[in-house]
C-alpha cells in the first residue's frame, strides 16, 4: 500500500506496522469468537433442548455455558491485553509521551 | 419512607453533592466538561464504566428476572461483560486515538465536512433522549416503589439532582459519583452474598439445587414458547451486544483517559468488575427466590425489580434495607447523569461548536453553551417522563439501543476499518439504520400490540444489517475517482495511523 503522509519517525512506523499486524491477527478472531460464543448460547437454548441436560443436581447445561461466558470473557481479554502489551512495551515510540524527536522525511513511505 | 432510609437518603444526596462541589471547582472548561481532560486514571475510568453500566436494570431488574423466570433472566445479564470484551476488541483504543469528545471528532477525522458529523450528532442526540426518557421513567416509579413517594416528586428530585450534578460537576463530577455508587454497589452485593450464602453452608451450588428442588429444575432449565419470541430473543441480545459499542454515554467514557493504553485498562478492569458481578447474580437471584418466595417478589413488583430490596429487608431489616433503596437510588442517579453528559457532548461539541460556528468557537461560550445543554436535556427528559409516566416506556431503551447499533455503529466502524467508505455511504447508512429501527418497533407488538405489522419486538437483528449494508451499498456506488480517490486514500492511511498508534492524536485535539 503506498502512503503519502509526512512525519512518523522509523519508530512509530515499526510501531505501527507492529501494532497493525497483531490488531489483524487478534481483533477479527477474537471479537468473531466471542460473539458467536454468546450467541451461540443464546442460539441453542431457544432453539434446542441441547443444554436442558442436567450436569449434576442443581446445575443444567445451560448454566455451564452461561458460567463458561465469564471464563470465556476473561481468557480473551488476558490474551488481547498481554500481545498488546507485550507490542507497547517493546516498540512504543517515546514521542507518544511526549519525548521529542526530530522528525524524518518519510514522505511517500509507507508506514507499514 | 422509614427514618433511617430518611437519614442514609440525605447523607448519600450530601456526599454526592460534596464531589460535586468538589468537581466544580476543576470544571473551568469545555474539555473538563465533557471528558475531564481526559486526566482520569485508567483504574478509576474502569470502575466508572462498571458503573455506568451496572444500571439499576442490571442491579435490580437482571437479579429480579432471574428470580422470578431463572435461566432467561441471566443469559441477559450476561452481555454486560461480553459487550465489554467486543468495546475493548474493536472500539476502545481507536476511539481513544481519534476522538476529542464525541463520536462524531472519531467520523470526523476522516470525513471533516458536517454531512457525517450532523448525521451522527442527530443520532446520538435522538438516542440518547430514547433512553434517558426510559431511565427517567423506569427510574422515578422505582424511587415511588422503594420511598413510596408521588411520580411526579420523584421525577423533579431526579431531574433537579441530575441537572446539579452534570452541570457544576460535570464529567469529573459524574466520574467520580459512578466510582461511588460502583463501590457501594458491589458492597451491597457482598453482604447480601453472605447473608444469603451463611444460610447456605457457604455453598452457591446449594443455593442453585434449593431453587431447582423448589421450582422443579424449572429455575435452571432454559425456557422456550414460540418461534418467534426466541427469534425475538435472539434479536436483542444481538442488538444489545452490537449496539452497545454505539451508545455515545457508554463509549465517551474512553476519551476521559489519556491514551489508548488507559482506555484499554479501563476497558479491563471494567470487564474484570462485570465477571464478579455477573457470577454473584445467580446466588442473590435464587437467594431471593428461596427466602422470599416467587410470589412475594411478584406482588412487590410484576417484573421483579424489587427482589433485592425486598431481600435485603428480608436478611437485615430495616436497616440494610434503607442502604440498598439508597444505593438503588445512587445507581439511578448516576446512570442519567452518565447520559446527560453525553447528551451535551452532541449538543455543544458537534452542533454548536462544529455545525451551526462552523468550528471557529469562543471556549468560554462553548463551555457556557454545554452546561446549558446539560440542564436543556435533564430538563427534556424529565417533561417527557412527565407527560409519558402513565405509558409503557420500558421499548424505548431497546429502541435506543437498536439505534445505536444501526446507526451510529456502522457509521464508526466503516469509518475506523473500511477503506472505501465514503461520506455519502456512511450518512445513508445511518439514517437507513435509524429509520429501519424506528419504524420497526412502531409497527412492532409493544407499540401496536395484537395488530402488529413486524412480529418482532427487537428490531436488531434487521435494523443493523440495513445500516449496514446501506452503507457499504452507496459507498461502493459513490467511489472517489482520480486524485479524490489518492486523497481519499491519504486520508484514510493517516486515520489509521492515528487510529492504531495515536500519533498526531495531540495535534488533532489541539486543533479541535
Amino acid at each position: 500500500m503506498a502512503s503519502s503522509f509526512d512525519g512518523p519517525s522509523p519508530q512509530m512506523q515499526r510501531y505501527y506496522a507492529e501494532m497493525s499486524a497483531a490488531r489483524r491477527r487478534l481483533v477479527g478472531p477474537l471479537a468473531v469468537f466471542t460473539a458467536a460464543y454468546y450467541l451461540g448460547m443464546n442460539f441453542l437454548a431457544n432453539f434446542t433442548s441441547w443444554l436442558d441436560g442436567q450436569v449434576f443436581e442443581g446445575m443444567t447445561w445451560a448454566y455451564v455455558f452461561g458460567f463458561s461466558q465469564m471464563l470465556m470473557c476473561a481468557v480473551v481479554t488476558l490474551i488481547y491485553r498481554r500481545r498488546i502489551d507485550a507490542i507497547e512495551r517493546e516498540f512504543r515510540p517515546a514521542e507518544l509521551d511526549g519525548a521529542k524527536v526530530a522528525p524524518t522525511s518519510v514522505a511517500e513511505e509507507s508506514p507499514s | 419512607m422509614s427514618p433511617m432510609a430518611a437519614i442514609l437518603f440525605t447523607v448519600l444526596v450530601a456526599a454526592t453533592l460534596f464531589v460535586t462541589y468538589w468537581a466544580g471547582r476543576r470544571n473551568r472548561s469545555v474539555e473538563s466538561h465533557l471528558v475531564a481532560d481526559g486526566h482520569i486514571s485508567a483504574g478509576r475510568n474502569g470502575v466508572a464504566i462498571a458503573g455506568d453500566f451496572i444500571s439499576a436494570s442490571s442491579f435490580l431488574g437482571t437479579t429480579g428476572a432471574v428470580a422470578l423466570v431463572g435461566f432467561n433472566g441471566y443469559y441477559l445479564g450476561i452481555n454486560l461483560a461480553v459487550c465489554y470484551v467486543m468495546a475493548l476488541l474493536i472500539v476502545a483504543e481507536p476511539l481513544r486515538n481519534l476522538g476529542q469528545f464525541t463520536l462524531g471528532d472519531v467520523l470526523a477525522t476522516r470525513f471533516p465536512g458536517g454531512q457525517v458529523r450532523a448525521s451522527i450528532a442527530i443520532c446520538s442526540i435522538v438516542l440518547s433522549l430514547l433512553y434517558m426518557v426510559a431511565q427517567f421513567v423506569g427510574a422515578a416509579l422505582l424511587i415511588v416503589l422503594l420511598f413510596d413517594i408521588p411520580y411526579v416528586l420523584a421525577a423533579i428530585l431526579i431531574g433537579v439532582l441530575t441537572s446539579i450534578y452534570t452541570a457544576f460537576g460535570g464529567m469529573l463530577g459524574t466520574t467520580y459519583i459512578q466510582i461511588l455508587k460502583t463501590g457501594l454497589l458491589l458492597a451491597c452485593c457482598i453482604v447480601i452474598l453472605i447473608f444469603v450464602l451463611s444460610r447456605y453452608g457457604f455453598n452457591p451450588l446449594t443455593v442453585m439445587q434449593e431453587a431447582a428442588r423448589q421450582t422443579d429444575n424449572g429455575a435452571i432449565l432454559p425456557k422456550r414458547t414460540t418461534t418467534t419470541a426466541a427469534i425475538d430473543s435472539f434479536s436483542l441480545v444481538f442488538g444489545v451486544i452490537i449496539g452497545t459499542l454505539g451508545l455515545p454515554h457508554v463509549m465517551i467514557r474512553f476519551l476521559t483517559v489519556k491514551n489508548s493504553e488507559d482506555a484499554r485498562n479501563s476497558a479491563v478492569t471494567a470487564i474484570w468488575i462485570f465477571v464478579a458481578f455477573v457470577l454473584a447474580v445467580p446466588t442473590m437471584a435464587y437467594g431471593a427466590q428461596l427466602i422470599l418466595g416467587r410470589e412475594a417478589i411478584a406482588k412487590a413488583s410484576p417484573g421483579g425489580n424489587l427482589a433485592m430490596p425486598q431481600l435485603a429487608e428480608a436478611v437485615g431489616g430495616d436497616a440494610f434495607l434503607s442502604v440498598v433503596s439508597a444505593v438503588a437510588f445512587a445507581v439511578i442517579l448516576a446512570s442519567l447523569s452518565g447520559l446527560v453528559i453525553a447528551t451535551s457532548g452532541a449538543v455543544a461539541h458537534d452542533v454548536y461548536g462544529k455545525l451551526i460556528k462552523k468550528g471557529d468557537v469562543d471556549p468560554a461560550k462553548q463551555f457556557t453553551v454545554a452546561r446549558l445543554s446539560t440542564v436543556g436535556a435533564a430538563v427534556v427528559a424529565l417533561l417527557l417522563a412527565l407527560i409519558f409516566q402513565k405509558q409503557n416506556v420500558a421499548f424505548l431503551a431497546t429502541l435506543a439501543i437498536a439505534v445505536a447499533g444501526s446507526a451510529n455503529l456502522p457509521g464508526m466502524l466503516l469509518t475506523i476499518y473500511w477503506r472505501k467508505a465514503t461520506a455519502q455511504g456512511l450518512t445513508v447508512g445511518m439514517y437507513a439504520g435509524l429509520v429501519t429501527a424506528v419504524a420497526m418497533i412502531f409497527l412492532s407488538p409493544v407499540v401496536l400490540g395484537d395488530d402488529a405489522i413486524v412480529p418482532l419486538s427487537s428490531p436488531g437483528i434487521i435494523s443493523i444489517p440495513v445500516g449496514f449494508l446501506a452503507a457499504v451499498i452507496v459507498s461502493l456506488v459513490t467511489q472517489p475517482r482520480g486524485q479524490d480517490k489518492t486523497d481519499a486514500d491519504h486520508v484514510y492511511d493517516r486515520m489509521r495511523l492515528q487510529a492504531v498508534t495515536g500519533y498526531g492524536a495531540a495535534t488533532e485535539r489541539a486543533a479541535h
